[in-house]
């Protein structure tokens, strides 16, 4: 496709604006046209957190737009207005360790992703953020998985972070595993059961 | 010759576009949504033996701009619309002994201490029209993406200079975020006059003591207003800026600055891909004001609409420009979609208004 656009919903300290970043400097190798706009209330954490971004081989007329082709929710105080800017046709991806809804659109494609719960298998409810970009990534092939693990390597290296570099890779891969053996909204409600 | 692109944010290209332009003295005052641009210059200035200082407030930051500017040397300080406001006083005094200095402002919205740094383009009048008392004239340049800040951020430091005027380069919540791929380049303007008139101390002046006061109108009243006329309107004739999308046989020409620009322009492109003529004329000079490009491309579009996030600033101007002889349109800040941090205006609402109108 010659362009991709996400919108990513969540709540500050969730990582929303991280999967935007990310996938911006990920995309700038594969697309002339990149741009992120992270919209986020005065408030550090608990406040709402939204960035949008395109990655595009045409110039980008405006950096905000209502519907989109894949929205991201990773907070259940979102499902209500996020899910009608999804596009027909287009994708809605769920965190549904936290958010408990089910989605009755029959125009979209829903993936429920039990992001939170993965990422706590994996060691740190924190990069639930990446379990949701690597589904993203398999489910549209937007840019290849490696460009972001590249995006990481070039935040996380030589700093403080450095250690958590091979966790945040794994949640990635975990994520697009997600995809692969998908198995609809049944099946992930027995996934997110303790 | 291309220069390395890099992805960044409307408020790092204004401290990028600041450094290639020769800019080594930054003075500010934190106030969101600007803060990334202090941060770099803070970061940015002292490795390459300039100065970055913040003091106790933005009245204090405008009068070192003021002293700064005064011994010729390129300065800049960045704030927001309450900070704006503090900084009138000064602004004037700048005006009135024809400093030249580069004030970024990205706005935030309304009046008061406003929403605590959203988005809002709600300081056209202020900016437009001086926000401090004296008739005074300031350039302003809007910018609509991070490519055309870090190089307006560069023209307006020659702009300032060429005139001895202060140059607003007037940004908002959402083009201060939005990153994009920015092209690192140089731009080359004329050459600038000597600074002659700029203070440098005794020692360089051959023992002649020079000083600059904006307490008194010199050359007498009329003297000195005739000067800052003629410079007013070399600049109008000289200096006024926009562009036009898509306007070939519109039918409806559609008017707005800065990242309303950015949303009218998509509404743009999804009206011709739905067979409407629709155009846009966006101004890139807000002063001065690009009055007879608007009247004529309005009166040849037969209607007018002005879109902006306020709640009706911009749209004044431009039914000064069309003087009542075509409808002007006005699609405010009540079009906001409110869900979000504060509610955003989307092209799919512009486009809404675009039918209907149409």
């Amino acid at each position: 496709m010659s362009q991709f656009q996400v919108a990513v919903a969540g709540v500050g300290g969730q990582g929303a604006l991280l999967f935007g970043r990310l996938l911006a400097e990920a995309g700038r190798s594969r697309y002339e046209h990149v741009s992120y706009f992270p919209h986020y209330a005065t408030i550090m954490r608990g406040g709402q957190s939204e960035c949008t971004v395109i990655i595009s081989h045409q110039e980008i007329s405006s950096p905000i737009t209502f519907e989109l082709q894949a929205v991201i929710i990773m907070h259940p105080q979102f499902v209500e207005q996020y899910q009608n800017r999804v596009q027909p046709g287009g994708r809605l991806f769920l965190d549904s360790s936290v958010v408990p809804h089910k989605i009755t659109r029959e125009d979209i494609e829903v993936f429920y992703i039990p992001a939170t719960k993965s990422a706590i298998e994996l060691g740190d409810d924190r990069v639930a953020n990446l379990v949701l970009l690597g589904a993203y990534l398999e489910a549209t092939k937007a840019v290849p998985l490696e460009l972001v693990e590249k995006a990481l390597e070039g935040r996380l290296r030589g700093g403080r972070g450095e250690a958590l570099l091979p966790l945040n890779k794994e949640a990635l891969r975990q994520g697009a595993r997600l995809i692969t053996n998908y198995g609809g909204w049944k099946d992930d409600q027995r996934r997110n059961s303790y | 010759m291309t220069g390395e692109k890099i992805l960044c944010e409307g408020n790092e290209a204004v401290g990028r576009g600041a450094i290639y332009a020769g800019c080594k003295y930054f003075f500010g005052y934190p106030i969101t949504p600007q803060n990334e641009i202090a941060e770099f210059m803070a970061r940015e200035l002292p490795q390459i033996g300039g100065v970055y200082v913040q003091p106790e407030g933005e009245g204090a930051v405008a009068y070192m701009l003021f002293g700064g500017a005064l011994t010729g040397q390129r300065v800049m300080t960045a704030t927001s619309s309450p900070g704006f406001s503090l900084m009138q006083e000064a602004i004037s005094h700048l005006a009135a002994v024809e400093a030249p200095a580069v004030i970024v402002e990205v706005m935030r919205l309304g009046p008061g201490a406003g929403t605590g740094g959203q988005q809002g383009q709600t300081d056209y009048r202020q900016v437009t029209k001086g926000g401090g008392h004296g008739a005074y004239r300031c350039l302003v340049i809007a910018p609509y993406s991070a490519q055309e800040i870090f190089d307006f951020v560069q023209l307006a430091f020659y702009l300032a200079d060429k005139y001895r005027i202060v140059v607003i380069v007037l940004t908002d919540f959402i083009l201060g975020r939005v990153a994009e791929l920015i092209e690192l380049r140089r731009l080359d303007f004329e050459p600038l006059p000597q600074k002659d008139w700029a203070l440098k101390g005794k020692a360089q002046k051959e023992g002649r003591r020079s000083c600059h006061l904006s307490g008194l109108v010199w050359g007498g009243v009329t003297g000195y207003f005739s000067r800052q006329l003629d410079k007013y309107q070399e600049i109008v004739a000289s200096e006024t800026r926009y562009q036009t999308y898509k306007t070939e046989g519109a039918q409806l020409l559609l008017v707005a600055y800065g990242s309303m620009a950015r949303v009218a322009r998509d509404a743009v492109d999804r009206a011709q891909a739905q067979g409407m003529k629709v155009g846009l004329l966006r101004p890139i000079t807000l002063w001065p004001f690009p009055k007879r490009a608007i009247r004529e491309a309005g009166l040849a579009a037969g209607k007018v609409l002005v879109v902006e996030d306020s709640p009706g600033e911009l749209v004044e101007d431009v039914e000064v420009a069309v003087g009542g002889q075509v409808p002007v349109h006005l699609l405010n800040i009540l079009a906001r979609h409110i869900p979000g941090p504060s509610g955003l205006i989307y092209p799919e609402r512009v486009l809404q208004e675009v039918k209907a109108l149409i």
